[in-house]
């Protein structure tokens, strides 16, 4: 990763608006298109939101945000709390009706899809996910 | 943050024309007023004309309203969607659940 910012924040849902915030401010200096900021954000929102709920439940902890753009925008989300990996999750089965679909796992479906690559390592104690997408537009 | 719910009501159906962004923050808002709405109509169409953003959390209070319509024998339309939320419903299989004009 070249060129990090990062944010220190406490997990909770509070706080989203924050990183959020911290992401856009980012993108603004790219060549992502609406379109693939508005995706993004969903990317980051799912997983900031998972965190926040999970990790450290019952309690609350700290989350690092790191995020670095250029031809791929890359974003990490690090945090102390229980060791968990999303990428497990089974995907949910979208061929369902509205009567049969349940609503769990579709978060982390939604990020798989979005984003072009999503990695979790869990490392010195520390849970890290990594999400990263191309720009379809040359950088400026 | 909140999102701005403008309401239209006729014989015929209710319309709520949804402002902002339906996230993590503001669902919790309209999943209330999309349960009560079917206490009152039959037909209950959602105008995503300003609607800039659907997370999950979007989705579930969305696949709750379609839920409660079919239990009480109504209908829940969307209308005006944008391409940028259209992709999100295609890839999570929204689209052929939900009812969009």
């Amino acid at each position: 990763m070249d060129n990090i910012r990062e944010l220190l924040i406490e997990a909770k849902v509070e706080n989203l608006e924050t990183v959020l915030e911290f992401v856009s401010q980012n993108l603004d200096e790219s060549n992502f298109q609406m379109k693939e900021r508005m995706q993004i954000c969903v990317a980051v929102e799912e997983i900031f939101v998972n965190i926040s709920n999970y990790a450290y439940n019952p309690e609350t902890g700290g989350a690092i945000i790191r995020i670095s753009v250029g031809n791929e925008v890359i974003v990490e989300f690090e945090d102390g709390g229980k060791p968990y990996n999303p990428l497990e999750k089974e995907d949910p089965d979208i061929t369902l009706n509205a009567q049969q679909r349940d609503i769990g796992g579709l978060g982390i479906y939604m990020v798989k899809n979005i984003m072009d690559v999503v990695e979790y390592k869990h490392e010195n104690g520390k849970n890290i996910l990594t999400i990263r997408k191309y720009c379809s537009l040359p950088q400026r | 943050m909140s999102i701005i719910i403008n309401k239209t009501k006729t014989d015929e159906k209710t319309v709520f024309a949804i402002e902002g962004k339906l996230d993590t923050t503001n669902s919790a808002q309209l999943q209330d007023e999309l349960i009560a709405a079917f206490d009152e109509t039959k037909h209950l169409e959602l105008d995503f004309a300003k609607i800039a953003y659907v997370s999950s959390t979007g989705l579930r209070v969305l696949l709750l309203g379609e839920k409660t319509a079919k239990k009480k024998e109504a209908e829940m339309t969307i209308i005006n969607v944008s391409s940028e939320v259209m992709e999100i419903f295609d890839l999570t299989g929204f689209s052929d659940i939900l009812n969009i004009v």
